[in-house]
């Protein structure tokens, strides 16, 4: 039962990504290095973290899952009110040693909280009514809100998308779900009209209209970003430019390059073959993990396994997408490869539990 | 449970379809768009090595003495071209100019000659416009290559003509422009209109500063894309140019010109100086010259018109030394009170010489012997003070030692050591005979009179700054050093001097409601033919402060060689009187206005016009300043110049190559000027530059 073994399908990709993420890190961040050896230490932390979580019992993370997802609430507000200005947002939590985004705890937080509670119910056999998942669905709207709050609108919208799928993986009773989406269908031009105010509508309808505009092919004539990345990625070709050869990422032309738009660099200097090898290891890391799902034995690791891969699996897609000019541009990381501590622990921590998971139901 | 494992082929299925998306993509930029995304990755950015535009010259208000703009010059490269008439006719035509020209230089060998210099921009507009109508219509002809009627002729003119349009070359560069024209020209200097470095004037001294670097200019764009640049022009690399501040007031130097200017005219004098200092600073408000020339055009006006005579000339101060002299004497308690001294009427020997005064009076106050200027009553007070008292108390004025002002061509000779001073030296120094000076030190000197014994380092340049960081790369840091006065007789001083102005030589140069202090001073140049002082050539002068009880100027005005008998008091003194009148108000100093001129009064003008030039000396062997003739070293190498030229005692300022020859040299060979004054010269490569053919010279 307790064997001490590691799930190499689930390490070595993910050693893999980190690989090719640090060797990118280290050519975008050419100038600065101070920056690369921060990242190093977040490395080494996170790992540590990972081999603990996946050598405790599953009832240390059960335990915890309410009481941490209190201190994700107690942080995101924290950060409203003594958090750290960046580009107009209140995301940061200054640590003096140390710089945390409260948001990224929300997210491994709001996985457990659900999960625990989720596995806590009975299951029934026409499946959940609304009423039964009131309390998880008031945490999930107070988690997203408080995030939106900062404002951070992408990483809301990822919350909830998550926790959507946890719902759905769970049986809900299908009438009351065609009712709820009526009735989301009829109130949304009340809300709308009435609830929301000019300067929201504004930002909802400039979202649509970029996404409409990115989408198409157009997209070099919009968005500078968007267009120095695409420009970046394009130039890459089949085999890429090298290591430390990207134009584009050396003449800095690309805001925010060393975090959000790290892939932008690593297409430049390592072209399509350098994609495929990224895009196949998240597959295989995500294969592995889902590959764990029926062998688990109850409902709080399936969903612990769910969200995680959910979680990880959107970030990769939409921050590819955001890069490529497929998607607007939302402050998403990519998982296990941008720069950035926070969020390396955070995916640590839920990559760590599937890791726990996958041993204990394979070699059991 | 059983819910939870069926979701397992839904979520793999999800996200293998979206990774598929993706990875779509990534082929559509990587694979099928590379090309054109490449090209936009690999040319867009340029990073171009310029030189640095030259700093700015602004006076103490900001105000814009110098500046430098862009300018585009036309050249070719004869080697490159091919059709050479028919390029001799687009490029005449585009910039104005003869086609013969244009011609004959095409004509000749080498691969990079000018055609003209600073081209209008519509010049260039159409030169390119040209080649970009040729280069479309040789597009369309290739695409339609081999069709039926398309002309293979045609097709080979166009492209002769647009390969030769590419030797066509235009060059970036910069123009200096003084948009205050003449003003301060003597002063500024002047650049090279081939490489625009400074080659006069503060242009030159301060040429390390204002000239800057390389400087690496780095511009983003996408090429065809017609966006232009992504980014403006940064600089990423180089070393950019200062701008200078001056501590000149471009409005008071506006006035001293006008007026300097006014009497030199009327009085065809051979050349005119003015220099205003602010005595509690020591910086220069003004310093203007007569004759001065425009420095954009400077090619077109002799090198002695560029000369700044207000440091470069060496003159003997004559009567105007008298002020320090007997202050020393006064400062060391060797003049009592009340007592008078023995005006010989007029003739009195002394060291085995005979000095004379020009009033022959007999016994006088100490007022009186200021007043009337007498070298008799000069020499028995200073006889009192040790010789070594005197060459001290010289020192404490600055005489003897270079203003340190940062212009080129300072002239300064040192004093002679007392101990090598024969009995009548003393005497002879006393009334301003046997030493030189120039402008800016008689000016400094008598600051130290009027600010209570504080002898200024003289600043003209307050700071260099860098245009783009603000950083201060240069700073004149004020130095000085102390005479103290003792038993007020700096005020005693300066109440003879108000007299001097009030009741003596410098009527002309008293104001209404201002108390006007100053000194007289007319000295016959030495003749070394003739041996003896000449009576035709006078350098008359004056020097002043006002107003005298609080001083916010203090001023020299020198006319040198005006036509007919003239004297400090009838030429200098009335142009200080003018340049004080309209800058007073500048300071908050109200002047009366006055009712009518001031008439000199006849009986005093009578007196100074009838009376022999003060301090000459009898004897035939009279060496009273040492004076050297310039030598004729235009054609000779620099080198070989400047070691003429010091071997006669001269100093020389090189403006130009220093292996080249020597042009031009200011002062004319055959001058006699003191010993130990600098010599301009304008020097050239042997071999002649590539001159444009089109620029008139």
């Amino acid at each position: 039962m307790n064997q001490r073994r590691l799930d190499l399908l689930i390490v070595l990709p993910l050693l893999g990504i980190l690989a090719l993420g640090l060797t990118t890190l280290s050519s975008a961040l050419s100038y600065n290095p101070q920056k690369f050896y921060i990242q190093l230490l977040w490395i080494a932390l996170s790992a540590t973290v990972f081999l603990i979580v996946s050598y405790r019992s599953r009832r240390t993370w059960e335990n915890l899952s309410i009481p941490l997802y209190l201190v994700s609430l107690l942080f995101l507000f924290l950060v409203l009110i003594i958090g750290k200005k960046v580009g107009g947002a209140y995301r940061w939590l200054d640590l003096g040693f140390m710089n945390f985004q409260p948001s990224e705890l929300a997210k491994v937080a709001l996985i457990l909280f659900l999960s625990y509670r989720l596995n806590q119910k009975p299951t029934l056999q026409d499946g959940y009514k609304l009423h039964d998942l009131i309390p998880e669905t008031v945490a999930v709207l107070l988690s997203m809100l408080l995030v939106y709050a900062e404002p951070d609108l992408g990483t809301s919208l990822l919350l909830g998308a998550v926790a959507l799928i946890i719902f759905f993986s769970t049986k809900i009773n299908r009438k009351r779900l065609i009712a709820l989406f009526l009735i989301a269908v009829i109130s949304a031009p009340l809300l709308w009209e009435f609830v929301l105010a000019d300067y929201q509508k504004r930002r909802v309808t400039a979202i649509v209209t970029m996404m409409w505009q990115e989408g198409g092919d157009e997209s070099l004539s919009s968005q500078y970003h968007t267009k120095q990345s695409i420009i970046a990625v394009g130039s890459g070709q089949l085999s890429g430019k090298g290591y430390n050869a990207g134009t584009q990422n050396i003449l800095r032309f690309i805001p925010e390059h060393h975090t959000d738009f790290i892939f932008s660099v690593y297409a430049e200097e390592f072209g399509f073959s350098g994609c495929m090898l990224l895009l196949g290891l998240y597959l295989l890391l995500f294969y592995r993990a889902i590959e764990v799902i029926p062998l688990v034995r109850d409902k709080f690791m399936a969903l612990v396994i769910i969200g995680t891969v959910t979680l990880l699996w959107l970030q990769v897609v939409i921050n590819i997408g955001m890069v490529t000019g497929v998607l607007p541009v939302v402050g998403i990381p990519l998982p296990f490869f941008s720069y950035g501590g926070s969020a390396l622990l955070a995916n640590s921590i839920l990559m760590g539990l599937v890791h726990n998971f996958s041993i204990n139901s394979r070699y059991r | 449970m059983k819910r939870e494992k069926r979701i397992f082929g839904v979520i793999a299925a999800l996200v293998l379809v979206f990774f598929l998306v993706v990875l779509y993509r990534i082929y559509g930029i990587q694979i099928l768009r590379h090309e054109e995304l490449d090209r936009y990755s690999s040319a867009s950015e340029i990073v171009k090595t310029v030189k640095a535009r030259r700093g700015a010259i602004y006076d103490r208000n900001g105000e814009v003495l110098a500046i430098s703009e862009p300018r585009v010059d036309l050249a070719v490269d004869p080697n490159g071209i091919r059709d050479k008439k028919g390029i001799a006719a687009i490029v005449a035509k585009a910039a104005g100019i003869d086609e013969q020209k244009v011609l004959r230089t095409l004509e000749r060998k080498g691969n990079f000659r000018y055609l003209k210099k600073d081209v209008a921009y519509e010049t260039v507009r159409q030169i390119q416009e040209t080649r970009e109508k040729a280069l479309g219509r040789l597009r369309e002809l290739e695409r339609r290559r081999g069709e039926a009627g398309s002309d293979e002729n045609d097709r080979k003119r166009l492209a002769q003509l647009v390969a030769d349009l590419n030797y066509v070359i235009f060059v970036d560069g910069f123009k200096r422009i003084y948009p205050q024209g003449k003003l301060l020209a003597n002063v500024l200097g002047w650049v090279s209109q081939h490489d625009g470095e400074g080659l006069g004037g503060l242009e030159m001294s301060l040429n390390k500063h204002l000239s800057g670097g390389e400087l690496k200019i780095r511009r983003l764009y996408i090429p065809g894309s017609g966006e232009g640049a992504l980014e403006i022009d940064k600089e990423v690399g180089g070393q950019q140019a200062g701008d200078l501040y001056l501590t000149i007031d471009a409005a008071i130097q506006a006035i001293v010109e006008e007026e300097l200017d006014r009497m030199v005219e009327k009085t065809k004098a051979k050349w005119g100086g003015v220099v205003v200092m602010d005595p509690a600073s020591g910086r220069l408000l003004a310093m203007a010259n007569n004759p001065s020339f425009h420095p954009e055009d400077y090619r077109h006006y002799p090198l002695e018109k560029r000369r700044n005579h207000t440091v470069a000339d060496l003159f003997e101060p004559g009567s105007t030394m008298k002020i320090f002299s007997i202050l020393a004497a006064m400062n060391e308690n060797l003049v009592r009170p009340g007592e008078l001294f023995d005006g010989h009427h007029g003739a009195f020997r002394f060291g085995g010489r005979t000095i004379h005064d020009t009033h022959g009076k007999g016994l006088m106050t100490l007022e009186e012997v200021v007043v009337h200027s007498s070298n008799i009553g000069t020499v028995q007070i200073v006889d009192r003070l040790a010789s070594e008292k005197l060459y001290d108390y010289f020192g404490l004025f600055g005489f003897g030692k270079r203003s340190g002002l940062q212009l080129p061509g300072e002239s300064a000779r040192d004093l002679r050591h007392y101990k090598k001073w024969y009995p009548i030296d003393k005497a002879n120094l006393s009334f301003g005979q046997g030493l030189s000076v120039n402008m800016v030190q008689m000016v400094r000197a008598l600051a130290v009179l009027y600010n209570g014994g504080v002898l200024w380092q003289p600043t003209i340049i307050d700071r260099v700054i860098d245009p783009v960081g603000g950083r201060l790369l240069y700073e004149t840091v004020p130095s000085l050093t102390r005479l103290e006065f003792r038993y007020n007789v700096d005020k005693k001083m300066i109440g003879m001097m108000d007299t001097v102005v009030s009741k003596g030589t410098a009527l002309q140069a008293a104001l209404k409601g201002v108390k006007v202090g100053g000194k007289t001073g007319t000295s016959q140049k030495y003749d070394p033919q003739k041996r003896k002082y000449s009576w035709d050539e006078v350098v008359c002068s004056f020097i002043g402060a006002v107003p005298s009880d609080n001083p916010k100027l203090v001023m020299m005005v020198v006319i040198d060689e005006p036509q007919g008998k003239e004297y400090g008091g009838t030429v200098a003194a009335p142009v200080f009187r003018e340049i004080a009148k309209r800058t007073l108000p500048l300071f908050g100093v109200y002047v009366e206005k006055e009712a009518k001129e001031i008439a000199p009064i006849p009986e005093l003008a009578v007196e100074e016009a009838s009376a022999p030039i003060e301090g000459s000396l009898e004897g035939k062997e009279a060496t009273p300043v040492d004076v050297v003739t310039v030598p004729a070293i235009e054609g000779a190498a620099v080198s070989r110049a400047v070691y003429t030229a010091n071997q006669a005692g001269l100093d020389v300022v090189v403006s130009g190559p220093a292996s080249g020859i020597v042009r031009r040299q200011a002062p004319a060979s055959g001058t006699v000027v003191p010993y130990g004054t600098s010599v301009l010269i304008e020097s050239e490569e042997e071999k002649g530059e590539a001159e444009p053919a089109g620029e008139e010279e």
